[in-house]
């Protein structure tokens, strides 16, 4: 037995196979209506996933609905954010860590890029500053 | 009073007052009824009188053709009614885990699908009579404060219960403490208005059917 | 540290870049239930938001709402929120004890007099001048009063504060009353739950934090973001209970399926707090998702409201000895009713009188 497929397992909790709930289908009509907007008025908009009451089934049956497209980033600031953006282009899929991998918040944000993986004007402001602090150090040798 | 406080009340000592009031009003009508007995019949029994009785109280329950007299709707509406709201009562799974408690054992339940259609056939033909009774100038004339009263009190518990079992604006708690007190108010007004017919309406076909047998009629 | 800092200051001196502030904003608007497009808002905010003095009294309390709250892993938003507020008396979590504890709170609450916020966990002893607790000498009741005075605003944190909770349970020995009992002229906001979800509690000051005023409460002061929705309608397994599924004891298949635990004693229907959908450690789960019963440990007398195991459609009491009872009163009733009845009827035709031809005649 060394392949994973042939351990046997008992199914207890066996469900109907992926049939989504209202709310998970209510999500992606209001996902649709987002994507028109972004589309005709170019604004962005989200939605926070874990404030909705789905169930683990919806969260996989939309994971796998929605999919992983062509971008991954990882952003490491206060524990690592994952964005993906999904087979759909303009849907992105973010999820906010703590340094434990623990699950902040997750969002889906429906943008051309997410806020947060610009370069920041406040940090910015402080780029020029942390190049010389690099450079000058060489230019002194 | 906070309403989990009025909660714990109605299902604590509330709970006990309307059970106390409801069987000591009931037992009380139905003791009385027989103690005032009859005048006793002189002339000889031509068949059992018990059994008569018993045969009567089943067969007015049933539906037959010589009852058309009082006209179709007062009929229909009357047994959609009842059916409709003692198929409520009796097989909501929360109204059977209330009985098992106070009985001790339970029975089967049947889908919250089918008791909300029971209790809105129940709601809609109360809606009916009610209707029927202010339209119609004889019955109208007929009516006084009790018959309103009793309406009230039969429609009031059904339909909390049914706002109660769907997602409403209103606090859960607060439509579970009004029902529970439309309930437990119907339950102490039982006994002392028409509504004792739940119990007198046997003693009444009993007799009715008792008398017959006696002379050995069938009723 | 100075008490001058704005928050995005003291980030900024802990090393966090503007993403990852963005991110803590992003958090805090999914903490506080705001629409996630609010964070950058929140961003503005707190960038100018002034670190706010806290003082935070414990009465009749187990320290259960400050474990909640202080032990969660770091680095959450929660310690980052604790972080970012000046938390100058807590006895509990302080460094100094005795005089010099108190000379702390002492200071902060002259130098920040009106402007500081107080937090209070723990219910107040009022019987016997307030002898069952008493802080450095001082009742409880009489620290209150004395802290509340030049307090901004009062968060009562836990069932404890907001409702009594368990000291507040019958017989309540203490006399036991809620922080609303005894503050009448401020804003009191109430976080109750036995302890309240930690993320709740910094919701709540993340609030204040950002706009300097207090979220919308509903008329038990409980916040309406938290608090507004029953456990029931946000559950997972409402729909079982919509098909009328529900598991009959913790080891039946229904159990094992996951359905509704309606007929297991769930509070859930007249519960409300936020544990369907923020949960509990980090978001892991919460007792319905675990298979327990919500106990409604966020509602008033929570304690006393029945059996945490009784079906809510279930009476909390016996009736049977009482309507046994009623049975025999009513049938001695009906029966003396009757014998009285029977009385009269005899003495009625005892007294009655033949007409005779003589009394028909005296009338000619």
């Amino acid at each position: 037995m060394n392949r994973l497929s042939e351990i046997a397992i008992e199914v207890v909790n066996s469900h109907d196979p992926v049939a989504p709930s209202p709310q998970a289908k209510a999500l992606l009509q209001e996902l649709q209506d987002m994507l028109y907007s972004l589309v005709e008025t170019g604004k962005s908009a989200s939605i926070d996933i874990r404030s909705l009451p789905i169930t683990p089934d919806d969260y996989d049956y939309l994971k796998s609905l929605l999919g992983e497209g062509e971008v991954t980033a990882t952003i490491n600031a206060l524990g690592p954010t994952k964005i993906i953006e999904t087979e759909i282009p303009g849907i992105w899929w973010v999820t906010h860590h703590n340094t434990d991998e623990m699950i902040l918040t997750e969002s889906l944000e429906v943008t051309t890029l997410p806020e947060i993986l610009k370069t920041q004007q406040q940090d910015l402001q402080q780029a020029v500053a942390l190049l010389k602090s690099k450079t000058d150090p060489i230019e002194d040798r | 009073m906070t309403e989990i406080e009025l909660l714990s009340w109605l299902r604590g000592p509330g709970f006990q007052i309307s059970v106390a009031i409801f069987v000591f009003g009931l037992v009380y009508r139905i003791s009385q009824n027989l103690a005032l007995g009859r005048k006793k019949n002189l002339a000889a029994p031509r068949g059992n009188s018990f059994s008569a009785g018993l045969n009567t109280i089943w067969r007015r329950s049933l539906f037959h053709e010589g009852m058309s007299y009082r006209g179709y709707f007062t009929l229909i509406a009357g047994y959609t009614f009842h059916l409709g709201f003692l198929v409520t009562l009796f097989f909501l799974s929360q109204h059977i885990i209330m009985f098992r408690s106070i009985f001790g054992f339970g029975w089967p339940a049947l889908p919250p699908a089918i008791i909300d259609i029971t209790a809105l056939i129940g709601m809609a033909a109360l809606v009916a009579v009610l209707i029927h009774r202010i339209q119609d100038p004889v019955l109208r004339k007929l009516s006084d404060y009790q018959d309103y009263l009793a309406w009230a009190l039969t429609f009031l518990p059904l339909a909390s219960g049914f706002m109660l079992v769907h997602p409403m604006e209103i606090s859960y708690t607060l439509l579970l403490c009004l029902h529970i007190i439309f309930a437990e108010v119907l339950l102490i007004v039982i006994p002392f208005t028409k509504l004792s017919h739940m119990i007198s309406i046997f003693i009444a076909r009993w007799y009715n059917g008792a008398i017959a047998g006696y002379k050995g009629v069938q009723s | 540290m100075s008490k001058q800092q704005t928050l995005a200051d003291i980030l900024q001196q802990q090393g966090i870049t503007r993403r990852g502030f963005l991110k803590f904003c992003t958090a805090m608007a999914s903490l506080m239930a705001l629409p996630p497009g609010m964070a950058p808002a929140i961003a503005d905010a707190l960038s100018k938001a002034m670190r706010p003095s806290v003082i935070w009294l414990s009465f009749q309390e187990c320290t259960g709402c400050t474990e909640s709250l202080t032990r969660s892993d770091k680095p959450t938003l929660e310690s980052l929120i604790l972080g970012a507020i000046s938390l100058d008396y807590h006895h509990t979590l302080q460094a100094a004890s005795g005089t010099a504890a108190e000379a702390a709170r002492e200071q902060a609450m002259e130098q920040f007099f009106g402007k500081y916020l107080l937090i209070v966990d723990g219910s107040i002893p009022l019987k016997n001048n307030g002898a069952y607790s008493t802080i450095a000498g001082v009742s409880n009741l009489q620290m209150l009063q004395d802290v509340a005075k030049g307090a901004a605003a009062i968060v009562a944190v836990g069932t404890c504060a907001a409702f009594g909770g368990l000291p507040h349970a019958n017989p309540n020995p203490t006399g036991a009353v809620p922080v609303t009992d005894i503050i009448k002229d401020k804003p009191v906001i109430n976080v109750p739950g036995c302890p309240p979800i930690p993320v709740v509690i910094t919701g709540v000051l993340a609030h204040y934090l950002t706009f300097g005023t207090i979220p919308d409460l509903d008329e038990r002061h409980r916040p309406i973001s938290f608090y507004g929705d029953n456990i029931h309608d946000r559950c997972y397994r409402r729909p079982f209970y919509d098909k009328g599924k529900f598991a009959k004891s913790f080891d039946d298949e229904g159990a094992r399926k996951g359905w509704c635990l309606y007929e297991l004693g769930c509070k859930g229907p007249t519960t409300h707090n936020a544990c369907a959908t923020v949960k509990w450690n980090g978001g892991v789960s919460f007792p319905i998702e675990s298979g327990h019963p919500c106990l409604g440990c966020s509602e008033p007398d929570f304690w006393d409201a029945g059996s945490f195991y009784k079906p809510l459609a279930e009476p909390t009491v016996d009736a049977s000895t009482i309507a046994g009872a009623a049975i025999a009163a009513g049938a001695a009733a009906g029966l003396g009713y009757g014998l009285y009845d029977h009385h009269k009827r005899k003495k009625a035709q005892q007294e009655h009188k033949k007409v005779t031809v003589e009394d028909l005649g005296d009338q000619t």
